[in-house]
């Protein structure tokens, strides 16, 4: 028997098996052209060229490695659907005596016809969507950057075609293992469709109850963004194992539970749902489990992701109130107050922006200073360790305000109010609504500059201002009895108008320079940081939507594989009731309601599970300052529902093949 | 008045595309009363199934009726098909057709279970009828764990349970070994005994002569028909076996 015929022979196969096949190969080249163009945009010149280029490609350099390893894991999964509906053939090839080692051969044809196929295809499709990706991406990245076109880089295709080898070799071994196993006689055997006893029941389901619990649990008292973040992972690694017990053991034994309930199970609209139930549930739960964790995935990646995208401003806005500050640690004299200020001039004029507003002002600076605003008392905090913290503060977070302190006489210089202040009393300048305040507050002031910017709020914080340089350091010296030097900062505000591209290049040049002088420390704006803001975020949601693609193509294909494997054994199952007196409109819903069963409680899950995880996300998103609660929600809402919507359609592909398989 | 009565039945098969034809039963006419048992032979391809299919209502007659006591099945709403089947009739075939994700138990209830009725008598009716069927050791068993003529046994419980005017078998024994064959037809007689009427479909001689009547069909026509009287069930066989061979004369072979 020559190569050509086996070759001949796969080629059959393949045509022959086309309604699973066909569905495998197409999931392949998704996977191909996806991971194609996440590696095309991560080394394409066009996006070393734009302002964010870096962070953009940071973002696909880590986005590459998992994908990587999602693309081959998928891959590797669903071939196992594949090959699981076929083993009944491969159990025929011998009976009909072809050896192992010649169906091997068939199988090494097979697999190379469709990985091939599925690669070329893929960057072919990788290559004509990949520009459009890339238009795509340069918009929700707010660059216009006239100068980036998509060329494709070489590692695009080398890259690719790696990992599908790779992926080639896996499957292939594994298949050709599988047919080694398989003993002709056991697989032209009906398969044991009956129910065997799942063993310690009980005790596994009541162990997935409690992991499920405990995630649940930690998810919901999470209080801080830290927090969410360090527990995040480990709920979600409780979770999985959570779900793929309830799905398997749990839902047996609930089943086996009702039916011991002989007067609820032996009714006729019970009987035929719960029996058909326990054999799809053991048939698929592995699967639906799967289904379910990967739909969770996705509503997270999605939903964060858009959030922080579309919150981005809302991020920028409390980060940065006005559009330019330049910090010292030091006070800033006169004299260096005046030489920013002829630098601003100079570049001001170079570039044709308007300067609006500008001043400076001295301070001793929040960022060493949280204090504790509870029930009319400031108090500092003070802990030496992580643990402490935990214990001591955790629950007092939200009491807690970013304080800076402030002498009255530059605060009226600022404002160009005309305030004052008697000995020991102080003013409160925050937009914080302040339930109860110390007694010697003479009053709460919002809406000044300090606290309302050009462009927003700071997040939770407080300026003091005490009447003078002594009362000041009296203050902060009581709040923080162990602090020695009192550290002083001075800030320079700068709010500018013009054309968006030029401010660009001012202000990334403006910062620059101003860091070459020794008494800055720092020095930011809202316009470069929005720049590298978007190319993170934006990359971030380009990822998650091409996650969210690979994600839904899995899904789609094993409910598909399931749908056909079950159509067939329901076919008979479906000939017989009618014999024996069911009339066909009662099969027909009996086994549509257990197929929507099976169906759609991976996507309960999935909501169940979201539901306890809005909290951890809502924090998880802090830790990015990102502190819009309603948006948070939206978002959450928003992806829920479209992937609900994206499930049911599904559904309804999937199940007109399953109905033409059964043949109502 | 008989208990079932196909008139003039002509059952004609068009192929999908429908081109050809096949006339599968071209004028057939059948009275079987309360309380007997009849066998149907004849060659393959004669119309045995089709004939039985029609009076089971799993198919319909291209001309012709059937009347169960004097009710015709064409009056019968389709709706209503599936219930009429349920109550009057019980089959057994050749496959046993049992659902794999029932226990035997199940699958004996399943008819009784679609009527709704109380578990309580569902039970009452179930544990004798195991009992005389020798099925009371595995009735919590799933099909793949039991032997071909346990599953042919239970296919009879649940023909049964419901407590049938027609039971209708179609080459029940044909899965069979002669043992567990024998087994069945002794069952079968049992039920006849017990006053059932039994219409079955076989191609085995031995099995025929256990029934009391035994019509011949060939080339979806009624050919012969011969009943047994007083004879002893040998002597009927061998009557059986010399009607076939002038069955076959046409150069026809039986099974
Ligand atoms: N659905 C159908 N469409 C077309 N022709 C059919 C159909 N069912 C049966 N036939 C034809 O009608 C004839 C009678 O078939 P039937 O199944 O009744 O035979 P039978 O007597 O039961 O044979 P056997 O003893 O082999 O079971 C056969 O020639 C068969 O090919
Ligand atoms: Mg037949």
């Amino acid at each position: 028997m020559g190569r050509s015929f086996f070759f001949r022979l796969a080629i059959s196969n393949i045509r022959r098996n086309k309604r699973l096949v066909i569905p495998f190969f197409i999931a392949s080249v998704i996977m191909a052209s996806i991971y194609f163009m996440v590696v095309a945009l991560m080394y394409t010149d066009g996006i070393a060229n734009i302002p964010a280029g870096k962070s953009v490609s940071d973002v696909f350099n880590l986005g590459c490695i998992i994908m990587s390893l999602i693309v081959a894991i998928f891959m590797f999964y669903i071939n196992s659907f594949l090959i699981k509906n076929r083993k009944k053939e491969f159990g025929l090839y011998g009976v009909l005596g072809l050896g192992k080692h010649h169906v091997g051969r068939v199988i090494f044809w097979e697999n190379f016809l469709v990985i091939t196929g599925a690669l070329l295809l893929g960057m072919l499709a990788g290559t004509v969507f990949g520009r459009l990706i890339f238009l795509l991406l340069l918009f929700a990245l707010k660059t216009a950057a006239a100068g980036s076109i998509f060329k494709l880089p070489a590692e695009a295709f080398s890259y690719t075609s790696l990992l599908f080898g790779i992926i080639f070799v896996l499957i292939t071994l594994y298949n050709q293992f599988q047919v080694r196993l398989v003993n002709p006689v056991d697989l032209l055997k009906a398969e044991q469709m009956g129910e065997d006893k799942v063993r310690f029941a009980v005790p596994a389901t009541l162990l997935g109850l409690f992991l499920l619990g405990l995630a649940y649990w930690k998810a919901l008292t999470v209080d801080s963004s830290i927090a969410a973040l360090k527990e995040f992972f480990l709920a979600v690694i409780i979770v999985i194992p959570a779900t793929a017990i309830l799905f398997t053991t749990g839902s047996n034994l609930l089943l086996r539970i009702l039916k011991k309930n002989k007067r609820f199970y032996y009714r006729s609209s019970n009987f035929i749902a719960v029996s058909g139930l326990i054999y799809r549930m053991k048939q698929n739960a592995l699967g639906l489990a799967s289904i379910c964790i990967l739909s969770s995935m996705v509503l997270v990646t999605v939903s964060g992701t858009t959030a922080l995208f579309f919150g981005q401003e809302d991020i920028l806005s409390k980060r940065f109130p006005d559009d330019i500050k330049i910090t010292a640690d030091t006070k800033i004299t006169p004299e260096q107050s005046h030489k920013l200020e002829l630098l601003i001039d100079t570049l001001a004029r170079e570039h044709g922006i308007t300067v609006e507003d500008r001043y400076t002002y001295n301070y001793i600076p929040y960022s060493q200073d949280t204090l504790i605003l509870k029930e009319g008392k400031f108090s500092g905090v003070d802990f030496k360790s992580w643990e402490e913290y935990e214990e001591k503060y955790r629950h007092l977070e939200k009491y807690m305000y970013g304080v800076s302190y402030i002498t009255l006489a530059e605060f009226n210089r600022v404002t160009g109010r005309a305030e004052s202040l008697s000995a020991g009393e102080i003013f409160l300048v925050t937009n914080e609504q302040l339930k109860q305040v110390p007694e010697n507050v003479k009053a709460v002031i919002a809406g000044t500059k300090f606290t309302t910017g050009k462009n927003g709020t700071p997040y939770r914080t407080i300026l003091i201002v005490a009447a003078d340089e002594t009362a000041l350091k009296k203050l902060y010296t009581e709040f923080n009895p162990t602090t020695r030097d009192i550290p002083s900062a001075g800030m320079m505000i700068l709010n500018v108008r013009g054309n968006d591209e030029k401010i660009l290049v001012f202000a990334r040049t403006l910062l620059n320079r101003a860091r070459e002088f020794d008494f800055v420390i720092s020095a930011g704006s809202i316009y470069t940081d929005r720049i590298e803001g978007y190319g993170i975020f934006g990359g971030l949601l380009f990822l998650g939507a091409f996650f969210t693609i690979i994600f839904l193509t899995v899904t789609v294909l094993i409910i598909y594989f399931k749908q056909i494997s079950e159509g067939l054994d329901d076919a008979g199952r479906f000939s017989i009731l009618q014999k024996v007196g069911m009339d066909d409109l009662a099969v027909k819903r009996t086994i549509n309601k257990q197929i929507m069963i099976v169906f759609f409680l991976p996507l309960f899950g999935a909501l169940v599970h979201i539901l306890f995880a809005g909290k951890m996300i809502v924090k998880m998103l802090e830790a990015f300052s990102f502190y819009n609660l309603p948006l948070t929600v939206l978002c959450i809402a928003l992806t829920v529902c479209f992937f609900a919507v994206i499930y049911v359609f599904v559904y309804r592909a999937t199940a007109k093949v399953y109905y033409n398989l059964v043949k109502w | 008045m008989e208990l079932l009565q196909v008139k003039n039945v002509k059952k004609v098969y068009r192929s999908r595309l429908g081109g050809q034809q096949f006339t599968a039963l071209k004028k057939v006419n059948l009275e079987v009363s309360a309380g007997e048992f009849t066998a149907i032979m004849g060659p393959s391809g004669s119309g045995k199934t089709t004939l039985l299919n029609i009076i089971a209502t799993l198919d319909k007659p291209t001309a012709g009726d059937v009347l169960l006591e004097g009710q015709s099945v064409k009056t019968i709403k389709d709706r209503e098909l599936s219930a009429f089947r349920r109550k009057n009739l019980g089959f057994v075939f050749q496959d046993f057709n049992l659902l794999d994700t029932f226990s035997v138990k199940d699958n004996i209830l399943l008819p009784l279970v679609l009527s709704d009725m109380e578990i309580r008598e569902m039970e009452a009716r179930l544990y004798p009828l195991a009992e005389s069927l020798e099925l009371t050791h595995i009735l919590n068993k799933f099909p793949y764990e039991i032997s071909g003529g346990e599953k042919q046994r239970t296919a009879v419980a649940r023909a049964v349970i419901t407590r049938p005017k027609l039971v209708l078998a179609d080459e029940p024994t044909g899965s069979l070994d002669s043992k567990s064959a024998a087994k069945l037809l002794d069952i079968f007689a049992e039920l006849h005994k017990n006053g059932q009427t039994i219409l079955m479909v076989t191609h085995s001689s031995l099995a025929a002569s256990r029934a009391s009547r035994v019509v011949f069909i060939r080339d979806g026509q009624l050919f012969s028909q011969i009943c047994r009287g007083e004879e002893s069930s040998s002597e009927f066989f061998e009557r059986i076996v010399s009607n076939l061979t002038v069955l076959s004369d046409g150069g026809v072979d039986i099974g």
